[in-house]
C-alpha cells in the first residue's frame, strides 16, 4: 500500500512542479532574478494552503504528529544553505524540480544536475567523518525548535500552538495574493 | 483563463501535495535518496562497504560513517532499496511526463501568445550562440548537482527536506536555512544571468 501512496503522491509531485514551471530551470532563474513574480507567488501560496491544513488536521485530531520532521539549528544549516544558494542560483533547480526536468522538456539539464547531485551526495557520504571528527555539527547547535507549540515533543518559540500555524499560512496565502503580477506572461 | 485562476490552480494543487504527504506518510525529502542511489554505485564499486550485523535494529553496518549512523539505517536502504523514499523519487520524472504530454501544447500555446516577438537579428546571434551556450549550460547544470546536493546534506543531518516541507511545519532551521539559500541565490541569479537562447 505504501508503495502505491509514494507512486500517488510522487507523481502528484511531478506533475504539480511541472505544471507551475519549476521543472523548467529558466523560469526559476527569472523568478530569482525577480523578473517573474509568478513562481514565488506559487511557492508562497502553496506554502499557506499546507500549513492550513496541517493546522487544521491538527486541531481536529486526525494528524497523526509523529510524521512531523524538525530539523536541528547547527552550523551546517548556515554553510549548507550557502552552497544550496550558490547551485541554486546558478543553474536554476534543485534536487526535487530536477528529477521534473527529466520528464520535461529540459530533460538533458535534468539529467546532468541529478549526475551532478549523485556526485555531491557522494563527496558528502566520503568526507562526513571528517566534518564528524571535528565536531562540526556540534557547532551552535540549538534542538529542534518550531515557531509554535504543535508537538509535545518538540519546543516551540511562542506558547500559541495549532491556531499560530494557522495564522502564519493565511500571511503567507495573503503575501502572495498581494505580491505584484510582475512577469506573469513569462 | 485569467492569469490569477491559473496560477492560484497550481498553487492549490502543489499546496494539498505537501500536506497529504504529511499527512499520510512523511514531509517531502529528496536529497537522502540521492545518497542512497550515490551509496548504492558505491556499493556495487566496493562490496565490502555494507555487512550484515545481526546485533543491529537494521541488520547492517558500513564502513562508512555516514552510512552507518542510527544503527546503520541508511546502509539497510541500499541493501534494500525498494522502499517508499525511491519509488516516490522515481515517480517525479512519470508525473512530470504526464503533465508534459497533457499539458506542454496548451502551455506552449500559452506562451507563445504572450512572448514578445524576438527580431531576425536576435534569433541569427541566439543560432550561432547555441551550441557552445548549451555546452557551458550542461557543465553549470553537473556542477550546480555537486553543491546542491553538497549543500542539502550538509544541513539536512538527519531529516527530509529543509525547505517547502519544513517551512509548513514552522521548523527554524528551515527558515534560516530558507532566507540564506534565497539571500545567496538571488544575487548569484542576477550577477550569473541566463544564457535566454541555451
Amino acid at each position: 500500500m505504501k508503495y502505491v501512496v509514494a507512486i500517488i503522491l510522487g507523481g502528484l509531485l511531478g506533475v504539480g512542479l511541472y505544471w507551475m514551471g519549476a521543472s523548467n530551470p529558466k523560469k526559476t532563474l527569472n523568478m530569482l532574478k525577480l523578473e517573474n513574480m509568478n513562481m514565488l507567488k506559487i511557492y508562497l501560496f502553496a506554502l499557506g494552503v499546507s500549513s492550513v491544513l496541517l493546522a487544521a488536521s491538527c486541531m481536529i485530531g486526525i494528524f497523526d504528529k509523529s510524521h512531523l520532521n524538525i530539523g536541528s539549528t547547527h552550523l551546517g544549516v548556515v554553510l549548507g544553505a550557502l552552497l544550496f544558494g550558490l547551485g541554486f542560483g546558478w543553474a536554476g533547480t534543485n534536487p526535487d524540480s530536477c528529477m521534473a526536468s527529466i520528464g520535461s522538456d529540459s530533460i538533458k539539464c535534468g539529467i546532468f544536475t541529478l549526475i551532478g547531485g549523485l556526485t555531491g551526495a557522494f563527496f558528502y557520504t566520503i568526507t562526513y567523518s571528517w566534518w564528524h571528527e571535528i565536531g562540526f555539527f556540534r557547532l551552535f547547535q540549538f534542538h529542534s525548535l518550531t515557531f509554535f507549540q504543535i508537538s509535545d515533543d518538540i519546543p516551540g518559540l511562542f506558547s500559541m500552538g495549532e491556531e499560530g500555524m494557522l495564522g502564519l499560512g493565511i500571511i503567507f496565502m495573503i503575501i502572495a495574493l498581494i505580491l505584484p503580477n510582475k512577469g506573469v506572461s513569462d | 483563463m485569467e492569469e490569477k485562476e491559473r496560477w492560484i490552480s497550481k498553487a492549490f494543487f502543489l499546496g494539498i501535495v505537501f500536506f497529504l504527504a504529511i499527512f499520510m506518510v512523511k514531509p517531502i525529502g529528496i536529497s537522502k535518496q540521492y545518497s542512497m542511489i550515490s551509496g548504492i554505485l558505491y556499493h556495487l564499486a566496493e562490496p565490502s562497504l555494507i555487512r550484515e550485523d545481526s546485533h543491529r535494529s537494521s541488520g547492517y553496518r558500513s564502513s562508512n560513517l555516514y552510512f552507518d549512523k542510527n544503527e546503520g539505517e541508511l546502509a539497510e536502504k541500499i541493501k534494500n532499496p525498494w522502499n517508499y523514499d525511491l519509488i516516490f523519487l522515481f515517480s517525479i520524472p512519470i508525473g512530470a511526463i504526464i503533465a508534459h504530454l497533457f499539458l506542454s501544447k496548451q502551455e506552449k500555446m500559452y506562451a507563445r501568445k504572450n512572448k514578445r516577438q524576438i527580431t531576425y537579428e536576435e534569433e541569427f546571434i541566439e543560432i550561432t550562440k547555441v551550441r557552445w551556450k548549451r555546452s557551458r549550460k550542461f557543465l553549470r547544470a553537473f556542477l550546480a548537482g555537486i553543491l546542491l546536493l553538497y549543500g542539502a546534506e550538509l544541513a539536512n543531518a538527519d531529516i527530509d527536506g529543509q525547505i517547502l516541507s519544513a517551512l509548513m511545519q514552522g521548523s527554524i532551521s528551515a527558515y534560516l536555512f530558507a532566507a540564506i539559500v534565497f539571500a545567496v541565490a538571488i544575487p548569484v541569479a542576477i550577477v550569473s544571468g541566463y544564457d535566454k537562447s541555451a
